[in-house]
């Protein structure tokens, strides 16, 4: 207790006088005067937040057998009943302060103050609604467990623990955002997470204090190193066994309350390539799709810019016949291909954020159709030629086959990048933006790993077997880079 | 417990790629168009190069501590070298890219470009740089060695054994030993990157097979130009190996032409070599508390690529200019700079 924290009287009268004072036009929160003991002498007093403390508490909560016990015993004998915790229930917990009293009670739990005794009772409850689990949405699976994360810390932890049932994995409690007070998970395994990386988080979650934390991603922004990079530098999911799995790979999980996402750090550029089942799946299979991602992302990213390049300034690359069909297709389209091309792309764009947007299933329809429909009018119109519908499908194709969203996003935006500089400069232009997104991607680290790690340190990534071509599972037997030193060895006696 | 070592420091295989990717597209762009290392003599060359790059690599290596003392007054020599390679390379990078890559657009835009793109974040670290010289140099290489693979299908066996090339002219052989070892004096620098480098008494290693790497590349090509083109057309060429790639086609039609991706390839390598030597000159005047000076050299560099008053044509110069003085500056440099540091550490060892 500091000095500028009020503490619990031991007179009632004062203690709800503050609390009342405190609580004024707060509606949700009940206070609740009662008098309780033999004889109901003893004034009581219980706070709570009414949707978050269940009504029918009476009968099978912890604070309803509380109440129910004290009108039987003696009022002298309640306040030895509450030192000695004679219910025996960890759950409660006596709080000395005021301030730790509102904010016990406003994560969910019911505040119980008793005329005479100095101290308030935190009685842990159901807590605040939350939507359960649910599948995951965002990192579909075809093999693998469908759980995803909820929007309660604890139930996240919980489904980590579920599948990491080991004492050495660690749970740390803190708090970020001044008034939203959101409590978080930092999950780590103690033997497996090097602690100068384990420390160097908490220094940056410690870095800043903002008002209020309302999803991780708030976290995410406000920790990382090159705050100006558009590519992530933490990973997230919101698939428990995907969490688990990256714990075991000596990796750290942050978990925000009120956030079904997980952050995990620290992470490479490889990293966002992956998806869960890759661990489950027959290393062939694995390798090529991983290899069919690459290129996805390559053409979601280049093609625009190459298609521009090569039609405007270099079309002896193209087979006389195919450059003619460009220019067949072209014919009677009044914009100039780098207009046609920036109009298609933005209303592909669009009725993606719309598709996002609108729920359900008028959602998928509203891409599909939207899609369909204006590609089809576009070109009847002669506003585009059916070449650039077709390169923009591509691109849009190449753009969802990266598998983590956070990670397709940023090539979403070096895509407009490549468009301008490939068609006002050619394949000059392509190559300056390739150096130039190179060079900053050598740049970027994630607490100390190098971003490319996989394609940098190729001694690790061989021993690891990891890379974009994945070995058998069976030859796996090394943790990546991220992984404590001593504790390198995964897999043995295979 | 232990972490993955961030240790500002770079991988021998990091050192050799980065040295791989800086000087191959100088290497085989610039050499093959000069007579003499060409054909017999200049795979002689290649030969001799080997054996005293072997005994300059361990000189290097072992003087490498000096280059963390230097006095400022020798730290700025070094500086020369880089500033007229840089403008050299800047001047044919933007040549190149007006010819083959873009019409239309004012050369001294293009080297503005160039010259923006390679210096920005030259200066962050030799870390970033490894990484990009081990992430680019699969590619380049890889690329290379495609383009080697196809132009074999091109070649004829009668141009090997033109009966002027079949002759060994010893003085030949000398002078296109001498073209090779100043384009490879700019190992020369590799000095000031051995602090860096994680274990730099055993960095002989992987220097010497950057050199092998290097030096096979060039030996192919120059055996390769001369079985497409013959001797009497390779004479001609300025750079040969363009002409080499623009005659190079992947079978399957897919596309009609691949000479612009193969000169893509060459103009990346460019930027990688003109962001070795930014990265250089800013190590040097960082160490010599400088760094003020770091806008002034890149306008230094970009003034004597584009030669606003046409006064000093560096493309033209700058043969001879390597040849008489480039080159005897890099190795009296490193001569000084071994002698002073032997004197120096007759008393202990140096400070830092």
């Amino acid at each position: 207790m500091n000095d500028q924290e009020t503490p619990v009287s031991s007179s009632l009268r004062i203690n709800e006088e503050y609390v009342r004072q405190k609580l004024e036009n707060c509606d949700d929160i009940i206070i609740r005067p009662m008098r309780l003991g033999e004889g109901k002498k003893v004034d009581c007093l219980v706070v709570y937040i009414e949707v978050a403390v269940s009504n029918m508490m009476l009968e099978d909560s912890v604070i309803g057998k509380l109440i129910n016990h004290f009108w039987e015993i003696p009022p002298a004998q309640m306040k030895e009943f509450l030192e000695y915790n004679a219910l025996g229930i960890s759950d409660v917990t006596e709080i000395p302060t005021m301030e730790a009293a509102f904010k016990a009670m406003l994560a969910g739990n019911a505040i119980f103050f008793m005329d005479g005794y100095d101290q308030a009772i935190k009685i842990a409850s159901k807590g605040y609604p939350n939507m359960g689990v649910s599948e995951a949405e965002r990192e579909k699976v075809l093999r693998g467990s469908k759980e995803g994360f909820s929007d309660s810390v604890k139930t996240n932890s919980a489904l980590i623990r579920k599948r990491v049932k080991d004492t050495r994995l660690k749970i740390v409690e803190s708090y970020s955002g001044v008034r939203s007070d959101t409590l978080m998970h930092l999950l780590y395994v103690e033997d497996l997470a090097p602690e100068e990386l384990l420390e160097e988080i908490k220094e940056r979650l410690a870095s800043f204090e903002i008002d209020g934390v309302m999803d991780s991603g708030v976290v995410q922004q406000l920790s990382e190193e090159v705050w100006y990079s558009p590519f992530p530098q933490f990973q997230t999911t919101e698939r428990p066994d995907r969490a688990a799995m990256e714990l075991l790979n000596g990796r750290i999980v942050l978990i925000c309350d009120n956030s079904p996402i997980a952050l995990i750090l620290p992470t490479t550029f490889h990293d966002f390539m992956k998806v869960s089942e890759d661990r489950y799946q027959h290393f062939e299979l694995v390798s090529f799709l991983r290899c069919l991602r690459y290129m996805a992302m390559l053409i979601a990213t280049l093609l625009p810019g190459i298609y521009l390049a090569v039609t405007r300034f270099h079309t002896q690359v193209l087979p006389t016949n195919l450059l003619l069909s460009f220019a067949e297709a072209r014919q009677g389209v009044p914009f100039s291909s780098i207009v046609e091309l920036i109009f298609l792309e933005l209303s592909f764009e669009m009725i993606r954020e719309a598709g996002v947007r609108i729920p359900g299933a008028l959602g998928n329809a509203i891409g599909l159709v939207g899609g369909l429909i204006v590609g089809q009018a576009a070109v009847e119109a002669n506003l585009v030629s059916p070449i650039v519908v077709m390169i923009v499908a591509l691109t849009a194709l190449g753009s969802l086959t990266i598998p983590s969203e956070e990670f397709s996003a940023p090539f979403r935006l070096l895509k407009y990048l490549f468009i301008f500089l490939g068609g006002f400069l050619g394949v000059f232009g392509i190559l300056l933006g390739i150096y130039g997104v190179i060079s900053h991607l050598a740049g970027l680290k994630s607490f100390h790993i190098p971003y490319l790690m996989p394609f940098v340190g190729k001694e690790l990534e061989k021993k690891q077997g990891d890379g974009i071509l994945r070995r058998p599972l069976r030859d796996m037997i090394w943790r990546p880079v991220f992984a404590d030193e001593g504790q390198k060895v995964r897999l043995k006696g295979r | 417990m232990q972490m993955f070592a961030d240790n500002q420091r770079i991988s021998h295989r990091q050192m050799s790629r980065q040295m791989i990717l800086s000087l191959l597209v100088p290497i085989l762009l610039c050499l093959p168009g000069t007579h003499h290392v060409l054909g017999a003599n200049g795979l002689l060359g290649i030969l001799i190069n080997l054996v005293v790059y072997f005994f300059v690599i361990i000189l290097l290596i072992r003087i490498s501590p000096a280059y963390e003392v230097l006095p400022r007054y020798i730290a700025v020599l070094y500086l020369i070298p880089l500033i007229f390679t840089g403008a050299y390379l800047l001047a044919v990078a933007s040549r190149l890219v007006c010819t083959y890559l873009i019409t239309g657009i004012p050369r001294w835009l293009v080297g503005l470009l160039i010259l923006g793109v390679c210096a920005v974040g030259s200066h962050v670290g030799l870390e970033k740089r490894g990484r990009m010289g081990e992430v680019s140099c699969g590619l380049v290489l890889g690329s290379f060695l495609l383009l080697y693979v196809l132009a074999c299908f091109q070649g004829d066996s009668a141009y090997l054994n033109d009966p002027i090339q079949g002759e060994l002219k010893w003085w030949y052989g000398l002078d296109s030993a001498y073209m090779i070892f100043c384009v490879l004096s700019f190992l020369g620098f590799l000095p000031f990157l051995l602090s860096k480098v994680s274990k730099p008494h055993s960095s002989w290693k992987p220097a010497f097979s950057g050199v092998l790497v290097l030096s096979g590349m060039l030996g192919a090509a120059l055996i390769l130009a001369q079985a497409v083109f013959g001797w009497e057309r390779l004479i001609r060429e300025q750079f040969p190996i363009l002409p080499l790639m623009a005659g190079t086609d992947l079978p399957g039609d897919v596309l009609a032409r691949f000479d612009v991706l193969w000169i893509a390839l060459v103009i990346y390598g460019l930027f990688f070599s003109l962001g070795s030597l930014c990265f250089y000159g800013n190590h040097i005047l960082d160490q010599t508390r400088l760094e003020s000076l770091r806008y002034a050299l890149l306008v230094l560099v970009y003034v004597l690529a584009e030669d606003p008053f046409g006064r000093f044509r560096i493309e033209a110069w700058f043969g001879w200019l390597l040849t008489h003085a480039l080159t005897p500056l890099l190795v009296v440099l490193t001569l000084y700079v071994a002698v002073w540091y032997k004197s120096r550490n007759r008393g202990g060892v140096p400070e830092k």
